[in-house]
């Protein structure tokens, strides 16, 4: 039997929740509009103004100015690779840690909290005199590579999280039913957890493309820069062109936006899928 | 044996499952954590000869009257009691509200509390800067328009406020994480036991407590930790918004380690900042971790 | 067991790490290397110095291929878009007469921290700019090639304003490893409607006649002179200029070259600190808990644009924004013979260069010294080092009042720049006498520990 639905006691719900969502769009909104003012109408109204008018220009500029098509290639090959890699070996790792017992399992458990401290600012250095010894600097590997080993503690921990939830009847069974550990890895862990993955690749996806210290530092080519790399270039000593940086935010994260748009109801269809079953 | 044989057996499945992403940990992070930690315990300063000192800049660190370490850690530590509670618990009521109470257009909501973290911190952190000016800025510009003008504050300029100020856009920025992962978390709590707990009478808060919470424990735990370790490495925001001041005021462990690695160019001191930093953080986790178990049934 | 491991990896870990970085850091190949290259260029330029030519198409280095095949990487200061243009033209201009040269411009914002790395990893760029700091760094690993016979050459100093091209080299008298060609003044933007209310109608001659100017305006209800609190650069500028007045200049050189700290820099210091403390109390310098918060970024449009502010000091980089706020600006300088001025990012070359690529620097940088390079920057609103006569060039009425204010003052450094990092640690201690928290001596005590912590050993 289907519940009544309340109409009434759910309005302060979405009242709350329209207050959240008002306090979330503010600056953001605020962001796009400054993207459409001139640096000129800034100074002179401040920057609570209304833009003067849907000026354009500056996306256009930001596009043009560096080469945002390289750039935007750059980060998405980056990005793409990035995740594959990470998805894959974090499944993989973090089943091994959940599931199996093996010599020396609290040693890379150990690990994985430990990498969880190391700060990137600690590493930086030496890993550009490492890289420049392995004969990568200035290559996209320069940037992916460490990608994935940095992500690769929070990643476990994540997935480890999620994974301890599934329920030993369901690995009994599959052992029982003479699944090797792979197979179970991938037949029965990963579906459970796929709110889990998706939110993983959400998250590899955001940090690889917004990433700026380790590709400036790995790359000088203008033909391997990523796009935080070119919005960057708007920047002097003292100053920063306000403007155009927010133009360039704005598209930074349209792509981001649009593929989690696309994972989100992936992720609602396969809970849904994964509810009937149950 | 045949026990031996099967030991073996699965070791060599389980190692190679976990070696691709150790492996690349190892070589990529790991490798270049000790090389920094044994430049923590030289001079160098990035350019010239380095010269081995011991553990010399450790002393400093700790002993020193210009070490401003005392102060950052007092930041570091507001930081970590309100800022891994306050975006956990509003993307708690966040997911809560979305998941449980079949919202129509919830999944738009989840994207808008999502947007934050999609966005440039740097953008972001410049607007909020806006957001504070304390002459045109929105916020004491409201208060003015509704006759509240003795509540304006300096937001980002007064000893009192500052810390206040940078922990509000912060949790802006950060509860968008908990709340999508709460979410995938909650939505994996078995839908069969809150109608059991509806039948036995249990209202909302009730059902929230003794079916959500236990259910995303580990999640939940997992993100705490998570928010723990972020507001001690906390870097973007204040290095936009105030650099660490007024004064002191705002100055944190990292910008600390920045300051010393990058500016004034004393790799061997900011190794070895950071290297504390990481034993500090090491030592709550660790902390952290041991009351979770034990409270866990 | 799984200790025992744990402790075999670790070392593992460091003998390894220990390994990898043994062969990069302190003094690599590249001290030897500079060595010989500065030897085989000074060689070549004393072969030539005979045959150069008076003119700007100065045949240097004569045995030159102009034809060669190289291929040149440049890291330079020069970030935003008018720049970026320029830089562009220039080296369109270059490859005029070098067809066949490859330049790759890798400049990005991060040229601070990445021309330290990749210098120090041994494989830094051919062409950089450099400032007073970044110079001083790479000279301490021998970086840089000794370009004195290019400046001597083509007589850089005579072209350009009497102390410019010195400026950066002072470090290492007789010789020189940059050459500049722009400058960046600080001066002190003025409000000229109330300059007319308050019946003012000349520029300060002194110290006293500004003080008095404040003490007019801030009767009059205004904000004497504002400050960017939040990183708190326009006090500090007005402190130098203070220190400036009251210090002889070549004891400052003392302290800022990292000599010695002669008494009178420090009370120098101190009378400064003292006198910002006093106009801070009397209200000229406004409300330190408001400006305080105040950015940089947007003070002119949050707080100047308003129009209650009479004065306030800032570079000359900022003055598109101040003829963009809609008041009637002017612009005068410090009454001091020194001011805040500094070259900016002077052209050094790598110390590996070849003949062929030294030659080719020298017709690169010959570029930024023909009039009608310098003419495009002026016009683009920056300040050339290189002397130029501004009578025939089309530039808005207050950059031609600018370059009239600062054209007799004496390039005087920005203090900051003594040692590295020292102008985040000013900017934080003089916010604190700012604000009130510390006393004159105490900004002094604390700015001294600062500087001899980054004192290179």
């Amino acid at each position: 039997m289907k519940p009544k639905i309340n109409v009434l006691g759910r309005v302060p719900i979405y009242l709350l929740l329209l207050v959240f969502s008002l306090a979330t769009l503010l600056p953001l909104f605020w962001v796009f509009l400054t993207s459409l003012k001139t640096r000129k109408e800034l100074i002179k109204h401040g920057p609570l103004a209304w833009p003067e008018a849907w000026n354009w220009a500056n996306y256009h500029k930001v596009w043009t100015a560096g080469h945002f098509s390289i750039y935007f290639t750059n980060s998405v090959w980056i990005a793409v690779v990035t995740v594959a890699i990470v998805l894959l070996v974090v499944l993989l790792a973090s089943y091994a840690l959940s599931f199996l017992n093996f010599a020396g399992k609290s040693f890379w458990n150990y690990m994985v909290v430990l990498g969880l401290l190391i700060p990137f600012d600690l590493i930086m250095i030496p890993m550009f005199f490492d890289m420049k010894n392995f004969g990568l600097l200035n290559t996209r590997w320069a940037v992916i590579l460490p990608q994935i080993a940095l992500s690769v503690p929070f990643s476990i921990f994540l997935m480890r999280g999620f994974m301890k939830g599934t329920p030993e009847s369901l690995l009994e069974a599959a052992r029982i039913d003479g699944a090797g550990e792979f197979r179970i890895l991938f037949s029965v862990v990963t579906p459970i957890v796929k709110p889990a993955v998706i939110s993983l690749l959400i998250f590899t996806l955001i940090s690889s493309w917004n990433n700026f210290m380790l590709p400036t530092i790995m790359i000088s080519d203008d033909k391997l820069r990523t796009v935080p790399l070119g919005l960057n270039a708007f920047r002097t000593k003292y100053t920063m062109d306000v403007t155009l940086t927010s133009a360039g935010a704005v598209i930074i994260a349209l792509p981001v936006i649009v593929v989690y748009l696309v994972f989100q109801r992936r992720l609602i269809d396969g809970l849904i899928v994964g509810a009937v079953k149950q | 044996m045949v026990k031996g044989k099967r030991a073996w057996k699965r070791n060599m499945i389980a190692y190679a499952m976990i070696l691709p992403a150790m492996l690349l940990f190892i070589i990529f992070v790991i490798v270049p954590a000790v090389q920094s930690f044994v430049t923590s315990l030289t001079d160098w300063n990035g350019i010239g000869s380095a010269k081995f000192v011991g553990l010399a800049n450790y002393i400093d660190i700790f002993s020193s009257p210009e070490s401003r370490f005392y102060k950052a850690l007092q930041n570091n530590l507001f930081w970590l009691v309100f800022g891994s509670t306050l975006p956990v618990v509003l993307g708690l009521v966040q997911a809560n509200l979305l998941v449980r109470n079949r919202i129509k257009y919830s999944n738009v909501f989840q994207m808008i509390f999502f947007l934050p973290q999609i966005l440039s911190v740097t953008v972001a952190c410049v607007i909020w800067t806006w957001i504070y000016d304390p002459i045109s800025g929105p916020v004491n510009e409201i208060l003015r328009l509704i006759g509240l003008s003795n509540l304006q504050r300096s937001w980002l300029g007064d000893s009192h406020w500052v810390m206040i100020s940078l922990l509000v856009a912060y949790v802006w920025l950060a509860y968008g994480f908990s709340t999508v992962v709460f979410s995938a978390a909650i939505q994996g709590v078995d839908t069969q036991l809150y109608e059991a707990a509806t039948l036995d009478g249990c209202g909302k808060w009730k059902q929230f407590r003794n079916v959500t919470m236990p259910g995303i424990r580990r999640t939940l735990n997992t993100v705490i930790l998570l928010q723990i370790i972020g507001s001690f490495q906390v870097f973007d925001i204040v290095y936009i918004m105030t650099k660490g001041g007024p004064g002191y005021d705002s100055y944190v462990l990292s910008y600390y380690v920045f300051s010393e690695g990058l500016l004034t160019s004393r790799v061997g001191y900011g190794s070895a900042l950071s290297i504390v930093l990481s034993a500090l953080l090491f030592l709550v986790s660790v902390v952290y971790t041991k009351l979770t178990e034990r409270t866990e049934l | 067991m799984w200790r025992r491991m744990t402790v075999i990896l670790l070392a593992l870990a460091v003998v390894f790490g220990l390994s990898a970085c043994g062969g990069s850091k302190g003094d690599s190949g590249n001290s030897g290397d500079s060595g010989k290259g500065g030897a085989a260029g000074e060689a070549g330029g004393t072969g030539t110095t005979t045959a150069a030519a008076a003119g700007e198409d100065a045949a240097s280095a004569g045995g030159a291929d102009r034809n060669a095949k190289i291929k040149i990487r440049m890291m330079t200061h020069y970030t935003d878009e008018a720049r970026r243009n320029l830089l562009n033209d220039a080296i369109a201009k270059f490859k005029e007469s070098w067809p066949n040269a490859e330049v790759v411009d890798e400049t990005t914002s991060e040229y601070a921290t990445k021309e330290k790395l990749e210098f120090t990893s041994g494989d830094g760029p051919d062409f950089v700019t450099v400032d007073d700091l970044m110079q001083q760094t790479l000279n301490q690993g021998h970086y840089l090639k000794d370009l004195t016979d290019m400046v001597q050459r083509n007589d850089y100093i005579g072209k350009s304003v009497p102390g410019a091209v010195e400026f950066n080299n002072l470090r290492t008298p007789g010789k020189f490893y940059s050459i500049p060609t722009l400058m960046a003044p600080v001066v002190i933007y003025y409000n000229k409607d109330i300059f007319q209310e308050l019946g003012v109608t000349s520029p300060p001659q002194s110290v006293e006649e500004l003080e008095s100017i404040m003490d007019k305006a801030k009767q009059a209800g205004y904000t004497p002179m504002a400050n960017a609190g939040q990183s708190n650069m326009n006090l500090m500028w007005l402190a130098y200029h203070l220190i400036f007045n009251n210090t002889n200049m070549e004891d400052i050189r003392q302290w800022y070259y990292q000599k010695s700290t002669p008494d009178s820099v420090k009370k120098g210091f101190i009378d400064a600190f003292a006198k910002i403390a006093d106009w801070t109390n009397k209200g000229y310098l406004g409300d330190p808990k408001v400006m305080l918060g105040v950015s940089y970024d947007n003070y002119i449009s949050n707080l100047y644009a308003k129009g209650t502010v009479a004065m306030v000091m800032d570079g000359d980089w900022n003055i598109a924004s101040f003829m963009d706020s809609g008041v009637n600006t002017g612009v005068f300088a410090f009454p001091s013979e020194y001011i805040v001025n500094a070259t900016d990012s002077g052209w050094a070359l790598n110390a590996n260069a070849d003949e062929t690529k030294t030659a080719a620097f020298e017709d690169f940088v010959n570029i930024f010294y023909t009039q009608d390079m310098v003419g495009k920057f002026y016009t683009a609103g920056y300040t050339p080092s290189v002397k130029f006569d501004a009578a025939n060039s089309e530039a808005p009425p207050l950059k031609k009042e600018l370059q009239q204010a600062v054209a007799d003052k004496k390039l005087g450094y920005y203090l900051d720049n003594a040692v590295p990092g020292l102008f985040d640690s000013i900017s934080r201690i003089t916010q604190e006498l700012y604000a009130g928290k510390s006393t004159p001596e105490q900004t002094w005590d604390q700015i001294q520990a600062a500087y001899e912590k980054g004192l290179t050993k």
